[in-house]
């Protein structure tokens, strides 16, 4: 080739052979990645049941005492560890993993379709399934941060937490608010004394993920509330087996904290239903009993700028998704959306955004992505 | 100085029908495909990474190279315009040149000798003159902004022509000519002055 005439020889550097096992090291990864990616995805069913009759509101209790109390009240130590380890059975080897990688601490979803916003998981089988992942995910993240620490850095201190203390609580809130709509299928489905009555439960939900992987709420609890909803029984199990069924969108960092959240439920009027029956409702109960406050999706959009601005990019995506859930395609909330995950290194979500943004706005996007290292192809 | 010798790390190709079965999700026959790339792309990925902070994670960026691919090779064209062994090399050199760009300035380099092979079969006088000279340009190499680098390393030790380079890099091939220019009057310099 006439352009290579100034070619410098630089052969001499010859480098070492791959690491042993290697091949293995990627075939377990990939073995992970595609019996994962074999989990059919579920649109999400939203509220169905408030389209039949009465309309059925579910709101979590945010009001000024609630508030405080609804969300993270215990993480959990890292004696929990054990339990998980002994959960995945004695006859599943260990995952073979590479020496020492965040990124690989966690590589066997990065082919799931990780969802935007809570979704039915396909079956029981797929959940326990998820479920394993996570622990493994995890068990392989410590692990190496364990081995990181051991090799130079830091070292933890005993009993420490990984990762759960860096979850953030206002994004489990916001996670767990998007379930809502599915329960109004319960409620709807409750005896009709319990339904005109209403109530408030609190649940405990212990919520587990990892970025990568995913996140579920692992065990529900209904601990206290209105006894008219307490005592129903197959409305109380509906609610669990609901809340059990969902995989949640992925918190930004990996583990495992029960929170306790309460849950309000009153029949409202629906706007635009012909088929109701007027007659059933008392006037009395025609409102929410508790009022959520409500952001317009104009001051969202300004507090995802606001926290994207200062690179509170969890604050921002928190932002971003609550605006798009009051209008799905606006172009503004889709950015900051974006930006927010891009930084995050939350690709399925990047992707999802970048899907629906237009042209000018989608090459802004790959372009941060790209620069975060955030694949989109 | 002016002679090329050409390491040729260029893997072989896949046959058709092994890359058919692997496009359908086969494990064997993804696994022959990895067999059959791995070397080159962990020597590609040790050549970008050497002497960086980020050294230690070329297997890293090996095994998300594969995964990569794992997710995409459905979408491989085998009539495209790219032979599966560049389409690879395009994941894994895009994989490496985003790592370097957000890897953290502050931190430590890691040792060059570390991504430089032992040479054998020698006397030990001239295994330690190679393994200098190895190490005098493995310096070099390391030396040039990360886009020379991934365009000296496609081409001088993964053989891929401009065209190909350009694709891989998605530059085009006047600034690959340019870059690679520019990056052999650098490392004449840089060796002219070593004994290699």
């Amino acid at each position: 080739m006439s352009e290579d005439q100034d070619r410098v020889d630089v052969g001499a550097w010859q480098v070492p052979p791959p690491p042993d096992g290697i091949v293995d090291r990627v075939m377990t990864t990939l073995g992970e990645d595609t019996r994962v990616a074999h989990l059919p995805a579920q649109p999400v069913d939203v509220g169905s049941g408030a389209r039949r009759g009465l309309a059925v509101v579910v709101a979590a209790v945010l009001g000024a005492a609630a508030a405080a109390a609804a969300v993270v009240v215990v993480y959990e130590s890292r004696t929990d560890e054990p339990r998980d380890r002994a959960a995945l059975g004695p006859t599943r080897p260990a995952p073979v993993s590479p020496p020492s990688s965040k990124k690989s601490a966690t590589p066997p979803a990065k082919a799931r379709d990780l969802p935007t916003s809570p979704r039915k998981l396909p079956s029981q089988a797929a959940r326990e399934q998820l479920l394993e992942d996570i622990v493994r995910a995890r068990i392989e993240r410590e692990r190496v941060a364990a081995s990181m620490a051991a090799g130079g850095g830091a070292p933890a201190p005993p009993g420490a937490i990984t990762g759960n203390a860096d979850m953030d609580p206002d994004q489990i809130r916001t996670s767990v608010r998007e379930v809502l709509p599915m329960l109004t299928e319960c409620y709807d489905q409750a005896p009709e004394p319990m339904k005109q009555a209403g109530g408030t439960i609190v649940a405990e939900l212990t919520v587990t993920g990892e970025p990568d992987v995913g996140t579920l709420i692992q065990d529900v609890s209904l601990i206290e509330g209105d006894k008219v909803l307490l005592d129903e029984a197959d409305f109380g199990e509906c609610v669990k087996q609901t809340l059990l069924s969902v995989e949640l969108p992925p918190l930004d960092a990996g583990g495992k904290v029960t929170i306790h959240y309460p849950f309000a439920f009153s029949m409202g009027d629906e706007e635009d239903t012909e088929d109701e029956e007027p007659e059933m409702e008392p006037p009395s109960k025609t409102k929410p009993k508790t009022p959520l406050p409500i952001d317009t999706i104009e001051q969202l959009i300004d507090k995802a700028n606001a926290a994207s601005r200062t690179r509170e990019y969890s604050k921002a995506l928190t932002f971003a998704k609550r605006a798009l859930t009051l209008e799905p395609d606006n172009q503004q909330a889709l950015t900051v959306g974006a930006v927010a995950a891009c930084n995050l290194k939350q690709a399925a979500v990047a992707k999802a955004y970048l899907a629906k943004l237009s042209g000018g706005r989608a090459g802004m996007i790959k372009q941060i992505c790209l620069r975060n290292s955030v694949a989109l192809d | 100085m002016v002679t090329a010798t050409v390491a040729g790390a260029r893997a072989r190709d896949l046959d058709e029908v092994t890359l058919r079965r692997a496009q359908r999700g086969d494990p064997g026959a993804f696994r022959a495909l990895v067999e059959q790339h791995h070397r080159a792309i962990w020597e590609l990925t040790i050549r970008m990474l050497a002497g960086t902070a980020i050294a230690h994670r070329a297997e890293d960026l090996v095994q998300e190279t594969f995964v990569r691919v794992h997710r995409a090779l459905a979408s491989f064209d085998p009539a495209g315009p790219a032979r599966l062994s560049t389409w690879i090399l395009t994941i894994a050199s895009r994989l490496a040149i985003n790592e370097l760009r957000t890897a953290p300035r502050a931190a430590a380099a890691r040792p060059i000798e570390d991504a430089v092979a032992l040479p054998g079969g020698e006397s030990p006088e001239s295994a330690a003159s190679a393994r200098q000279r190895a190490v005098v340009v493995a310096r070099a190499v390391a030396a040039l902004p990360e886009h020379a680098r991934a365009v000296v390393v496609l081409r001088e030790y993964h053989d891929l022509d401009y065209d190909e380079i350009a694709r891989v890099l998605e530059i085009d091939v006047g600034t690959v000519k340019s870059r690679l220019s520019r990056a052999r009057a650098q490392l004449r310099e840089t060796l002219g002055g070593s004994d290699v």
